[in-house]
């Protein structure tokens, strides 16, 4: 008897709850990425009875980057349709939940944040609404992948997740080329989320990807300064300058050297095999200093400046070129966090918190700005272990 | 020969009944009682120039006619010489009559009618001589066995290439001949109530556990059923627990097989007109293990074993998993592969659930099919089966392709497991883990893992642990669990058998 209803509980249990919270594959929107822009009330209204709710508040734009399953080729069906992989869907509201929920009522397909790649955030938008409250839902919510990596727009996001390319999908093409790192020194490590929330919580200032968008195509173009203290946007480094940073961060693991030695047709490329970064924090009579040495190996891939000397003189000659064009832009990668920004990004508080506590303890609460005041020096060791089958000279 | 159903039921009154000497009635009340026999044979004769009649009953087709002729009627119905005559004088005529005349192996004797009538049906020859109360039992049967051919449902690429026969005695006589052994024992036991057969318990003495032994033999003894048609019988009568899906006693056709298992220290029990031998006590690991194991060398047999619980894993949730990732955690496929698996949905009109049941099904029904179906149509149904259905299924916009992939790749992973009731096990479990991935997901199939489990290690065969030896742990037997060590390594019998002769080597 006992066991009859232990028997019939257990059935029961089963098949009462029916498929309990089971949504099928193919009935989510499998969203990949998401743009925040600024709002705007008249273009994204998609002719709604009323006003935009709240319309007087702070108003921003979501547009949320669907996978349009129906257009992907599977299987048999070779080739593309021709049709885009992705469904791109704006949506104007005052919080990031509350536009997700306005999606519901054009979509049949409730949106699904677990395979989001990417969140490009416009920097008009990130001017004046601090990064944290802008990613607040993203950076709580228990749905969306901590992996996500977050990137910056200089113009508007939602033209960063549209290609002319039909067959690929933008937000995969974004995370794509941040994998590329170990082939340009202009690529910084990807700001996912969880590396942006440790930056966000310990007040560290950050640099974040910096991606451009013209004609339907996408590059990554230098990078965003944020300001530890208040999370906003306060200005943009170049391509240039961004080699100099990733030099002294080590987040530099490969690519071109360029040296140019003034004259026309007279230049050499570099490639970086390895890079390695050492900062070296001093505490003198509470004199904050820092000393940088960078030591890169690498090969001498390319060279147009033909002479006759021997082969290890030209060695020599470039190595010492390209250690000047290191260490100009190190300089130049000082001269605008230091002195433009006045922000660290480049991670020196970092190493001084772990080298000497006691007194990062001290500085801690004004960084930045003592930051900019700390002399720096760098030292540059080049080594050319490669330069091909043939001597670059014949 | 089809004898068994002819057999009647001696009567309750006519058991009793001894024969009495006299030949008219004794004649009589035998074939009395064997009227309805159509294949009973009587041959009535002069014994010799004693003056004396007497009568032979046989089975028509069991019997060695040859035999007969020559070793017994001609015998019989030659003259006697005077001191035959003295011969008998002295030892009266039964005794003469088996000491001198009668050149069979094989002789009994018993006074009471329903034994001669049972020997008869038996298939032996049964002498009744005139004023003789006893009949003379002549063992003169003639089994019918086919040759010994390789074993279908378990082939090897490496090992010997004989299996067992429905013959009993060429089943001993295997086993026999495996090697020189006194140690080897077999006990005979009769079972069935009305239809009495033969079975053999085999072991190995002074390595098998004695107290099994017994367990078995008193299990053996206690079967009260009227027929056993095949070994299957006696593993249903004897094993611990009816109400599990897991087989607690493993038939083969493989004489090595049984060996090794006897040389293990386990228990066989061989049944007369079956192939299947029946091993006691058996652990889930056995079941995932193939003799060639241990006749390849210890790396690939290893590797294979690997791949097999690797396949006992994929028959057992390879399409609960799929349910459990499509219809509830689409976050834990890569991105991609979760784009193109729900662009292959795209249009299936079922949950994952239904989709994953009706392939199932469907290949269910199709093995069942391709097994009863006459040999030469069976490939061809095979292929219309399942290419054809398959594909036009996907291409109909049934189910997915990838949904064909998952059932396929079950089905294959099924059918690599050793053991064919081990397969049969898996499928039926693999429903269950279907409902419950398609109730709870991951989080069901857990539970259900977590159920099967606990009911895994309460399990016992013959007093082990069926999932010895993992649990109860005992690392020494750790060496042919999953992995095999090299032979040389394997110094010691399996602990959990408690053998009385532990060392294997050395």
């Amino acid at each position: 008897m006992k066991k009859t209803f232990l028997l019939t509980f257990l059935c029961s249990s089963f098949l009462l709850s029916g498929c309990w919270s089971s949504r099928e594959i193919e009935e989510l929107g499998l969203n990949v990425g998401i743009a925040l822009d600024k709002g705007d009330k008249v273009a994204e209204n998609m002719g709604r009875v009323e006003e935009t709710p709240d319309s007087s508040g702070f108003l921003f734009t979501n547009t949320y980057q669907y996978v349009n399953i129906s257009a992907v080729p599977s299987g048999s069906k070779d080739g593309g349709s021709g049709q885009k992989q992705y469904v791109n869907i704006s949506e104007v509201g005052g919080t990031n939940h509350q536009i997700i929920r306005e999606v519901s009522l054009r979509e049949e397909n409730p949106i699904m944040f677990q395979h989001t790649k990417v969140i490009v955030v416009s920097g008009d938008l990130l001017k004046d609404t601090s990064m944290r409250k802008l990613l607040d839902l993203f950076l709580r919510d228990n749905e969306m992948r901590l992996s996500c990596i977050v990137l910056v727009t200089k113009g508007s996001a939602k033209e960063v997740l549209n290609l002319k390319d039909p067959s690929v999908i933008p937000s995969l093409r974004l995370v794509g080329i941040g994998d590329n790192v170990y082939r340009s020194t202009k690529i910084l490590k990807p700001m996912t989320l969880t590396r942006l929330q440790g930056n966000i919580y310990s007040n560290n200032s950050y640099l974040i990807q910096n991606v451009v968008s013209k004609s339907g195509e996408v590059r990554f173009s230098g990078a965003a300064v944020f300001s530890g203290k208040t999370n906003k946007l306060i200005g943009y480094l170049k391509e240039e300058d961004l080699t100099g940073v990733t030099m002294i961060t080590g987040e530099a693991k490969g690519g071109i050297i360029k040296v140019n030695e003034g004259k026309k047709g007279r230049q050499r490329d570099f490639e970086i095999k390895t890079i390695k970064s050492t900062i070296t924090p001093k505490v003198l009579n509470g004199k904050i200093s820092f000393h940088i040495n960078i030591a890169a190996q690498g090969r001498l891939s390319e060279n147009w400046f033909l002479s006759h000397r021997p082969i290890n003189q030209v060695l020599t000659q470039s190595e010492k070129e390209i250690k000047k064009s290191m260490e100009q832009r190190l300089t130049q990668a000082l001269k605008m966090t230091q002195k433009k920004y006045k922000a660290d990004v480049i991670g020196l508080g970092e190493r001084l918190r772990i080298k000497y506590p006691r007194t990062w303890e001290k500085v801690k609460s004004n960084w930045d700005s003592t930051f900019a005041n700390v002399p720096v020096t760098y030292s540059v060791e080049v080594n050319i272990t490669d330069y091909g089958y043939n001597d670059p000279k014949s | 020969m089809g004898n068994g159903e002819k057999k009647k039921p001696i009567q309750g009154q006519s058991k009793a009944l001894r024969l009495t000497g006299v030949f008219q009635d004794d004649i009589a009340h035998i074939q009395q009682l064997l009227e309805e026999n159509s294949d009973v044979l009587y041959r009535n004769f002069r014994l010799s120039n004693t003056n004396k009649r007497a009568g032979l009953f046989l089975i028509d087709g069991l019997a060695d006619k040859e035999l007969v002729d020559k070793f017994i009627l001609r015998s019989l119905m030659a003259p006697f010489s005077e001191e035959d005559h003295e011969l008998i004088e002295q030892e009266g005529l039964k005794n003469y009559l088996k000491n001198t005349v009668l050149s069979i192996g094989e002789v009994k004797e018993t006074n009471t009618l329903s034994n001669a009538v049972n020997e008869i049906l038996d298939g032996m020859a049964v002498l009744i001589i005139e004023s003789v109360t006893e009949a003379i039992i002549l063992g003169i049967k003639k089994v019918k066995s086919r040759s010994l051919e390789e074993p279908i449902s378990e082939p090897l690429v490496r090992g010997p290439r004989i299996g067992f026969t429905e013959a009993l005695k060429d089943n001993t006589a295997i086993l026999r001949n495996q090697g020189q052994n006194e140690d080897l024992v077999m006990i005979n036991k009769t079972v069935g109530k009305r239809t009495k057969k033969k079975a053999v318990i085999t072991y190995i003495k002074g390595v098998a556990d004695q107290n099994l032994v017994d367990e078995i033999v008193k299990r053996i003894d206690r079967i009260e059923i009227d027929f056993l048609p095949e070994s299957g019988y006696i593993e249903q009568m004897i094993e611990d627990n009816y109400i599990t899906p897991f087989p607690q006693i493993q038939n083969t056709e493989r004489p090595d097989r049984v060996i090794g298992a006897l040389a293990e220290g386990r228990v066989a029990i061989l049944l007369d007109g079956t192939p299947y031998v029946l091993i006691a006590p058996v652990t889930f690991s056995m079941l995932l293990q193939s003799p060639e194991d241990y006749y390849e060398r210890w790396m690939p047999g290893s590797l294979i074993r690997v791949l097999r619980f690797l396949a006992a894993f994929i028959s057992l949730y390879g399409p609960s998993i799929y349910i459990s990732f499509i219809s509830f955690h689409p976050g834990l496929i890569p991105t991609k592969l979760a784009i193109s698996i729900a662009s292959s949905r795209v249009g299936v009109p079922f949950p994952a659930f239904l989709e994953a049941l009706l392939m199932e099904i469907a290949i269910e029904i199709l093995r069942e099919a391709g097994l009863r179906l006459p040999k030469p149509i069976g490939p061809a149904i095979g292929i219309v089966g399942g290419l054809i259905i398959g594909e036009a299924a996907v291409t109909a916009g049934i189910v997915s392709p990838f949904m064909v992939i998952v059932v396929a790749l079950t089905a294959i992973s099924s059918f690599a497991i050793p053991q064919y009731s081990v397969g049969i096990t898996l499928r039926m479990l693999r429903f269950i883990s279907m409902f419950a991935a398609a109730v709870f997901g991951l989080y069901g199939v857990i539970l259900f893992t977590l159920l099967l489990l606990s009911h895994l290690v309460r399990l016992k065969s013959f007093g082990v642990p069926y999932m010895s030896p993992w649990t109860p742990l005992s690392i020494k037997d750790l060496k042919d669990f999953v992995l095999r060590a090299p032979v040389f390594k394997m110094k010691r019998r399996p602990m959990m058998l408690d053998t009385k002769d532990v060392r294997r080597k050395g």
